[in-house]
């Protein structure tokens, strides 16, 4: 029999972190240019908060290009208590570094954190593949209902009534405007509907807040996970803010029964072979 | 047993941020506060823009503001060099970067707006304050 969590581990290892790779890769450019920015510009947080200075640019390119084969290597698997580690260390620093400029990139959260648990239980002697994808749709669940949280918690029950909500339209589009950046052309027909801002705004909400709820059942994850891609979708379409890993659906892989995916991939590549030997 | 420990664990390590009395938001574990502000209709944003020879206001992306496509990077930039006294050094660092032709001066400034009505069309600010004005250089 073949074992499904441990399928669907191997499937989520390749999807998760062979989108922290595609993240280097795409953001190469801006990665590399961080090293040419001023130390004035320089605020570091988290694991990098300690330091008093920007990082030596020789010394980030390094880390940077090295964590391109390094993660290459962890999403096929090869040496993976290695490479898991090594490459989830360096994502740490890359992101952080990427966020030591006066602007927390909330988009990095997720994956960064998931490579770590990734990487962790890649390091264990012995895991239970369903308990590796348990705490991470764990992770997932929290930082939804953490979010939930900061709205109630900053806004109270005035962000039910959608007038914080499009305020914070307004403005980050104004925003993006002014400072030369593409802004959501849907914007300003969304500012003139309250209802359907405070609609919007509940249903963002119980997104959040009721991101638990996918941890009942394959079938509730699954609807969970749909609600939280058009949530992301929404904030696309009228912010203009993308999230690159819930809206590529990586995220919530986890929770997905991937493994049915590839089997039926599988037979599909094989039907044509079979049809052709039969003929 | 020791599963339940560890996804208590790793639900009290994510959620840590948000737990305490003044959550400080932070990277990777984090307070999600994007959205949750109260903006208010009426708002200020510090900008760098650029002046035409017929002083026509011509606005300027992130890349010439501050040397990166992030939008973000490109607005806590401005804001930290008006706040810190850094406003005249940011003007002449965009000049530098300038490269069109049409664009004769560089101002940091900050612009007030009602960003419902700035959506609808009513793109004037209601109050400007300069920080640092300079030449493109030729």
């Amino acid at each position: 029999m073949t074992d499904v969590p441990g399928e669907r581990l191997r499937l989520v290892r390749v999807l998760t972190v062979g989108f922290a790779v595609g993240f280097l890769v795409v953001r190469l450019p801006h990665l590399l240019n961080l090293a040419t920015y001023g130390a004035d510009r320089f605020e570091p947080v988290g694991v990098l908060a300690p330091l008093g200075q920007p990082l030596d640019p020789a010394l980030w390119r390094a880390v940077v290009l090295g964590a391109l084969p390094v993660g290459v290597a962890f999403a096929a698997g090869r040496a993976a208590r290695l490479t898991g580690p090594a490459f989830a260390a360096a994502l740490l620093v890359i992101a952080t570094y990427r966020s030591s400029w006066g602007h927390l990139s909330h988009a990095d959260n997720l994956f960064t954190l998931h490579v770590g648990v990734l990487a962790v239980a890649s390091a264990l002697p012995r895991r239970r593949p369903a308990d590796v994808l348990r705490l991470l749709s764990l992770v997932t669940v929290t930082t939804y209902v953490v979010s939930g949280i900061a709205k109630l918690r900053e806004t109270g029950i005035a962000w039910v009534t959608g007038n914080v909500l499009r305020d914070q339209i307004a403005y980050d589009n104004v925003r993006k405007a002014v400072l030369g950046a593409p802004s959501s052309p849907l914007a300003r027909h969304v500012v003139g509907h309250g209802q359907l801002l405070a609609v919007a705004a509940l249903v963002a909400l119980l997104v959040e807040l009721g991101a638990p709820v996918a941890l009942r059942s394959a079938r509730w994850a699954g609807h969970w996970a749909l609600a939280a891609w058009l949530f992301h979708l929404g904030v696309l379409a009228v912010m203009a803010i993308t999230f690159p890993y819930q809206l590529s659906g990586v995220a919530y892989a986890s929770m997905l029964p991937l493994e049915r995916l590839s089997r039926r991939a599988a037979r599909w590549r094989r039907a044509p072979r079979s049809s052709a030997a039969s003929s | 047993m020791a599963r339940h420990l560890v996804s208590i664990a790793v639900v009290g390590i994510v959620a840590w941020p948000t737990l305490h009395v003044r959550p400080r938001d932070d990277f990777p574990l984090s307070t999600y506060p994007m959205f949750t502000a109260s903006r208010g209709r009426v708002a200020s944003f510090d900008v760098v823009v650029g002046r035409d020879g017929n002083d026509r206001l011509v606005r300027l992306d992130p890349r010439l503001i501050a040397d990166t496509d992030e939008v973000m990077v490109a607005a806590e930039t401005v804001t930290g060099a008006i706040v810190e006294g850094r406003a005249s050094r940011l003007c002449e660092d965009v000049a530098m970067r300038v490269r069109r032709p049409r664009i004769v001066r560089v101002e940091v400034r900050t612009e007030q707006y009602d960003t419902i009505a700035w959506l609808r069309g009513h793109r004037r600010p209601s109050h400007v304050r300069a920080w640092a004005d300079c030449r493109v250089p030729r």
